[in-house]
């Protein structure tokens, strides 16, 4: 008798232990079946974005208006490829190709750090206003560039004569000095930030709030703006041919002018390869930050301490493209929400799907720019795409909230 | 009803307004009449003095007295008449524009029951900065003389920026089932960034035109110039009417905008018409402001909040008086203090004396409040 309880007790077990088991089966099934299609997605973006960065360096440097002859653009396309290749192979740089190829290197990286930072910032205080843009960065990168502009720029002809040295005797120079500007905007980037955040927590009472931190940026950000188009006003009312208002000015437009040298593409790299490496290691505890505060301080994260980390990481990532590249916005706004889309909300997907769209966007609007000869508004082309795509995507998506 | 000790009586119901506020506003107004820098050597008794000449020539000019033929002789024994006839028309321009700017700021915050949800959020500061750089870059050589044209410039940008904001947080919404706020901000910061960046692009091919173009750009945008010709403020001073005037009959209604949606529609307000109907007066308000008076965007955002935490309520009534009263009088007592500090030999820009001087009372009343809106 008690044997038999026993049996079809373990019998009941068994039965509800398959049925339970089907339904495990299923969800894991489905699980490996999105985790393949996920995968397939991560290739496809990649071979998009090596085939979109041939092309645009062996393809649309020829490009221009002038020359508009098909036969004409497939001779220089043909030895352009050549040359391409040849330096790649190692036989021979000529013609440039080693500055074309540094500068697409370079905005590979800047697109993919831009939208891996908004793709972060995004999440991890769940806000789809929050990037570095609203965060007060970038307007920080511009105010560094100002006293910059006001504190090291002499107007002397020797400093003049500088600029138009060769490129030999430009290596000779310290690196420091070389890259001045840059380190400038880095510092400002930082000071911007710590402001912020100090700020945020002075109104949230130790306590940092996403709306308290945008509401902060927002402000902060105009300031600056406001700020700037003073210095501005003052430089032009008293000589219009100031050369530091160009060196104001550009900095907003965004572009890749300056950026073209070996050396600036390993200095970004060297900066900008840990932030990411940190990032993607992070990539499981960012998701349980995006729970919430509460909700990831029971399941044992320290979320005042990664919080920190992750914005410190990402405003290293950013100020140091704004500091080589200038102010491009819109990459980290409409990036992760396509990312999201496609890849869905788990960062271990998000972060490089992201990143390698961003990659591939970027490339694409400097190919337009070179078309049209607007590649020193860089700012102006990311800002109109982006506008016009955040807006089709809030609207045909159904809300901030539904667009996370 | 209230029960005080001593005398018993019945309150009524009521809001109750301080003088207070119109008190100070008059001070500043006749400090800023008499203090300024720019014109040495003027001391407050001839400027009242000649306030008053101008008072009584006006009188004289109505009534058919004799005293308007013989004008001229009576001003050129003036010293410095038509100075301070400008400084009059300074002033009161001035004082027009923050009343409207905030009132502007204190609807759309009162309906969309966010602080953020203001007109330089919105797109409306940016709408107005594009239209006037637009305005410029067509007409480069007639620009200043024509206003018609420069107000329609700024209403149809203005209007387009904000429309198209609008259309989408209520596309957006409409999806949801509900009117979502965060939508339309972030419409609202994505579009007036957009608009702020083809504005900076366009300062680039201004100063390839002409540089002095770009210097009154830069002047007109950071409120150094202001429009105080007598066409100007009549239109200001219609426009301000027009949109003041649905404002002042919908003020009870416009508490019902607080509720939810199902709330004020339970009790017999609907809440989608009155939303419209604030929405195109504070637009107008905001707009016609800012034309007059430089990219003050930022008052209409920090005033309220401030407003709302020295009233400890949201009572829009109240939120409207004082709002009007504090936007005036700290963008009058900026300007004449502007008007006094100078950097590299010119007086300081107003824009950057206001966001200086407004952000941390903003932040501090943020950082006061439990809620984002109370």
């Amino acid at each position: 008798m008690r044997n038999d309880h026993i049996r079809t007790d373990k019998i009941q077990i068994r039965r509800s232990e398959t049925s339970s088991d089907v339904e495990r089966l299923k969800a894991e099934r489905e699980k490996t079946r999105k985790f393949k299609k996920g995968n397939r997605m991560m290739v496809v973006l990649g071979a998009v974005l090596i085939l979109v960065f041939f092309f645009s360096t062996a393809l649309f440097v020829t490009v221009s208006r002038e020359h508009f002859h098909p036969a004409y653009l497939m001779e220089l396309s043909r030895a352009q490829m050549m040359r391409f290749f040849n330096f790649i192979t190692g036989a021979g740089a000529e013609g440039g190709i080693q500055f074309i190829t540094c500068r697409n290197v370079m905005i590979v990286m800047a697109g993919a750090c831009l939208a891996a930072s908004g793709a972060v910032y995004q999440g991890v205080f769940k806000n789809i206003l929050a990037s570095p843009t609203t965060l007060g960065v970038m307007s920080g990168g511009s105010l560094g560039n100002i006293l910059y502009a006001l504190l090291f720029v002499s107007l002397s002809p020797v400093s003049a004569k500088l600029s138009d040295l060769s490129a030999s005797s430009l290596s000779e120079i310290p690196l420091l000095d070389r890259n001045l500007q840059s380190f400038m905007v880095l510092l400002g980037c930082f000071m911007a930030v710590l402001t912020v955040v100090g700020i945020t927590l002075i109104l949230g009472r130790g306590r940092i709030r996403s709306d308290h931190l945008i509401i902060t940026g927002i402000i902060f950000s105009s300031i600056i703006g406001s700020f700037s188009s003073l210095v501005q006003y003052y430089l032009i009312e008293r000589n219009p041919a100031d050369p530091r208002i160009d060196i104001i000015r550009s900095m907003t437009m965004g572009g890749f002018g300056n950026t073209y040298k070996p050396d600036q593409m390993m200095l970004m790299l060297g900066f900008l390869a840990p932030c990411v490496c940190a990032l993607m290691s992070v990539a499981g505890r960012m998701d349980i930050l995006a729970l919430g505060d509460e909700q990831a301080a029971t399941m044992g994260l320290n979320v005042v301490f990664f919080r920190n980390l992750i914005i410190a990481v990402n405003t290293v990532m950013t100020a140091v493209i704004i500091a080589f590249c200038g102010q491009i916005g819109f990459i980290g706004f409409i990036i992760p929400l396509a990312a999201r889309r496609l890849v869905g909300p788990r960062f271990r997907r998000l972060l490089p799907a992201s990143m390698l769209m961003g990659a591939t966007l970027l490339l694409i609007i400097y190919d337009i720019a070179h078309l049209i000869s607007m590649t020193a508004y860089m700012n102006v082309l990311t800002s109109a795409l982006g506008s016009i795509v955040m807006v089709i995507a809030l609207i045909r998506g159904g809300g901030v909230s539904r667009a996370d | 009803m209230r029960i005080r000790t001593g005398n018993q009586r019945i309150q009524k119901t009521g809001a109750r307004f301080s003088v207070f506020p119109v008190l100070i506003l008059l001070a500043v107004f006749l400090f800023s009449l008499c203090f300024k820098v720019s014109e040495p050597g003027m001391i407050p008794v001839q400027a009242m003095s000649n306030l008053w000449t101008a008072v009584r020539l006006k009188i004289a000019e109505l009534l058919h007295q004799p005293m308007a033929l013989d004008r001229f002789e009576i001003i050129r024994e003036q010293d410095f008449y038509y100075e301070t006839i400008r400084r009059l028309k300074n002033s009161f321009v001035t004082l027009l524009s923050g009343a409207a700017v905030c009132a502007g700021g204190a609807v759309f915050q009162t309906m969309f029951r966010n602080p953020l949800a203001s007109p330089n959020i919105l797109g409306i500061s940016t709408g107005v900065n594009l239209g006037t750089i637009l305005f410029l870059y067509l007409f480069p050589t007639t620009a200043m003389g024509m206003l018609e044209q420069r107000y329609l410039y700024c209403f149809i940008s203005a209007g387009i920026l904000v429309g198209i904001t609008m259309l989408a947080g209520w596309a957006a919404g409409r999806k949801l089932g509900n009117f979502s706020v965060m939508d339309m901000l972030v419409v609202g910061a994505v579009i007036s960034q957009f608009g702020s960046v083809v504005t900076m692009y366009l300062q680039f091919r201004l100063e390839e035109i002409d540089v002095n173009l770009l210097t009154s750009y830069q002047e007109i945008s950071m409120g150094i110039y202001v429009l105080t010709d007598t066409k100007s403020i009549l239109t200001f001073l219609l426009l301000m009417t027009v949109s003041m005037g649905p404002m002042y009959l919908l003020r009870y209604r416009l508490n019902a905008t607080v509720l939810e949606d199902m709330d004020a529609r339970s009790m017999g307000v609907s809440t989608h018409r009155l939303r419209t109907a604030g929405m195109l007066c504070g637009a107008v308000l905001a707009v016609t402001a800012l034309v007059a008076c430089g990219d003050m965007g930022i008052l209409s955002m920090a005033v309220p909040p401030v407003v709302r935490y020295l009233c400890r309520g949201a009572d829009f009534r109240k939120i409207l008086y004082y709002s009007i009263c504090a936007g005036s009088i700290l963008l009058l007592l900026a300007r004449s203090l502007c008007s006094m500090i100078f950097v590299a030999g010119m007086a300081l820009p107003v824009n950057f004396a206001i966001s200086v001087l407004v952000l941390p009372l903003f932040v501090f009343a943020m950082s006061r409040q439990r809620s984002v809106y109370a």
